[in-house]
């Protein structure tokens, strides 16, 4: 009986000290070795609190871009690049869409559409996507009603910077990105632009 | 006559009400498809909240307003100027496609919907809105679930019942020996020690030859804990599989991209173009939480785990616009899948050019509200992925080389390993 006892505590015992290691919840288990497992250099999606960045504001490895710096293969967008308000909006208008209409273009912009505006535009540009359905965000226009009253170049500024209700996307999209999805989108819709010529199927 | 009078009357009466019927539903239509992304009758949107709005301004005025707002402020009209400052300087869509019977009709909707007393629909939406709230707010780890107290009970019932049979096996083994004398005479020959037998093995290793005895004792005991530990170091140790840490901001993975469906690439825009699939950054969670507050389930306030995005970025939630005063506070997300710096792992490579799903991986994150890490993330994973996993080579430009090679070798389809993903170089480098 005592021997039985004693080999049940024992068993536990080993036990719950092997358990104690293994990852789960907050703990992520023991590690061997982490010097193997960090980034020696500092790498801007990983942080430990423990190993503050001693060269950048605020001890973190990831940091703004420097102000006035554009993105590679991004310089002809320079043009594009204005500050948010209501001069700059109207402004826009001017702009039409740079990107010829070929297939890729538009197919490029679907799947864009797809991830980035489907939520509340909707596949079919509708405006009655998974959220707006649910309640929890009001009816969005259609852009059979909404793109005839504005042009490309408004759409444009509308996605960079957002416009009422929608938010800005000036940072998820790249200015090509951008304008493959406004093909897309009169494309969808079905409304035609002056610009939207139809042009050699290259890209 | 008067038969005809009262008939006309009638009709007269019933075409009216006709009309202002078709008004409203005409003005329904309308505000839904060009007002809503900015105004809703009883709260502040982007705009303000419109009901009353007809006893506010008279109707020549809220015409000229819809249908241009800017030519009145340029005008100077002193309520549209107010407005304009009022509402951070945002400017109102100019609606002059709208005829002046149509906005007539909005108006009419408006008009509705500020006599229908409103805390009827708001109270059922709360109603229905409070019971996922609660189930969201309840943290549903293993330790606090029910099954694991209920385990515990059947395992402490199944201990005594186990513990009673050992009393009752010892108790008719007694009986058994007293009632049948000579089978216990047996049953002591047997159970003479064998340190008192010279013939058996336990004695010759442990009497005659306790060194020997004991050097077999340590060396089995060294491989048995050897090999466990082998297998321990192997499995765990340094192996995150199951870290589920609590994040800063209770965010549920289940009801974005479960229940709304949003694309996993709308957050983490990096997966398809660079090696990280990138944290988003609090600017998107405003994408859309510049308007959900879920405040239906916090009693008209911002929910918590919403405000603290809001703190993050400087928004005030009252005013609808970000406040220049506070200080923004980056969120520190807590890291789930740590892959050792000493493999490369790209994100864009898998998801681009592979065209993995997010899922083979990461498991059914659209159904999680913690997220947990799923796959070990060891190399045997990673490499048996490799082995077996077939790339769509045949319609992928990618490889339009490599496809045309692997055909030359008379090969059907194609591994990761059938184009060098074996190469140590390829991760380790």
């Amino acid at each position: 009986m005592k021997k039985t006892i004693y080999t049940l505590v024992a068993a536990t015992v080993i036990a719950s000290l092997m358990s104690a290691c293994s990852a789960g919840g907050d703990n992520p288990g023991i590690e061997y070795a982490p010097n193997m497992y960090v980034s020696f250099a500092y790498e801007p999606l990983s942080q430990l609190e423990e190993k503050p960045n001693t060269i950048n504001p605020h001890g973190m490895n990831m940091r703004e871009p420097v102000k006035g710096t554009i993105a590679r293969g991004q310089l002809e967008y320079a043009t594009y690049n204005m500050p948010k308000s209501n001069e700059n909006y109207e402004a826009s208008s001017a702009w039409s869409n740079p990107l010829p209409k070929s297939e890729y273009n538009v197919a490029e912009g679907k799947r864009l559409y797809n991830i980035n505006c489907t939520p509340c535009h909707a596949e079919d540009g509708l405006g009655k996507g998974t959220i707006v359905a649910d309640g929890k965000y009001p009816q969005v226009p259609a852009y059979g009603d909404r793109l005839p009253t504005i042009n490309p170049g408004k759409a444009f500024y509308s996605i960079t910077h957002g416009k009422n209700l929608m938010g800005a996307y000036g940072s998820v999209l790249t200015p090509t990105q951008r304008w493959q999805v406004i093909h897309y989108i009169y494309e969808l819709s079905g409304v035609q632009t002056a610009s939207s010529a139809p042009a050699p199927a290259t890209n | 006559m008067r038969l005809f009078k009262l008939t006309s009357l009638l009709l007269l009466l019933s075409f009216t009400t006709h009309f202002a019927i078709a008004d409203v539903a005409e003005g329904e239509k309308l505000f839904t498809a060009n007002c809503t992304s900015c105004h809703a009758i009883n709260e502040k949107v982007v705009g303000p909240a419109l009901k009353d709005v007809h006893k506010r301004r008279d109707a020549a005025w809220l015409t000229k307003w819809i249908r241009n707002s800017q030519a009145m402020i340029k005008a100077g009209d002193a309520t549209a100027v107010a407005l304009y400052k009022e509402y951070n300087e945002s400017v109102m869509t100019s609606f002059e496609n709208l005829s002046e019977a149509q906005v007539n009709s909005i108006v009419e909707y408006i008009k509705a919907e500020s006599e229908k007393p409103a805390a009827v629909a708001t109270a059922s939406v709360a109603g229905g809105d409070a019971g996922t709230a609660t189930a969201v707010a309840q943290q549903d780890g293993f330790y606090n679930s029910t099954t694991f107290w209920g385990l515990t009970v059947i395992a402490i019932i199944l201990f005594v019942i186990a513990l009673i049979l050992i009393n009752i096996r010892k108790v008719v083994d007694q009986l058994y020996l007293q009632k049948f004398p000579e089978a216990a005479k047996e049953e002591e020959v047997q159970t003479i020690s064998w340190k008192d037998r010279p013939d058996s093995f336990r004695f010759k290793l442990f009497k005659k030859h306790p060194v020997v005895g004991t050097i077999v004792v340590i060396l089995a005991f060294t491989v048995v804990a050897g090999l466990y530990g082998f297998d321990y170091g192997n499995k765990k140790v340094g192996v995150q599989q199951g870290y589920a840490p609590a994040q800063p901001i209770n965010y549920s993975h289940e009801l974005h991209a479960g229940k709304y469906k949003i694309n996993c690439l709308y957050c983490h825009t990096g997966a398809d173009k660079s090696k990280q699939a990138t944290i988003p950054s609090a600017s998107t969670c405003m994408n859309c939480h510049m308007h959900v507050t879920a405040s239906k389930n916090y009693d008209g306030q911002v929910s918590p785990e919403i405000q603290k995005i809001y703190d993050a970025v400087g928004w005030d939630a009252t005013k609808k616009a970000y406040d220049p005063t506070k200080t923004q506070k980056p969120i520190k997300w807590v890291r789930i899948h740590n892959l050792p710096d000493l493999a490369y792992f790209n994100h864009a490579q898998h998801v681009k050019v592979g065209k993995v799903e997010c899922q083979a991986c990461h498991g059914p994150i659209e159904t999680m509200k913690v997220v947990a890490q799923q796959s070990s993330l060891q190399m045997g994973w990673c490499i048996n992925c490799h082995r077996e996993a077939k790339v769509d080579v045949a319609n992928n430009d990618y490889y339009e080389k490599l496809h045309a090679d692997l055909k030359a070798q008379g090969k059907s389809y194609a591994t990761v390993a059938n184009v060098g993903g074996l190469e140590c170089g390829k991760c380790h480098y």
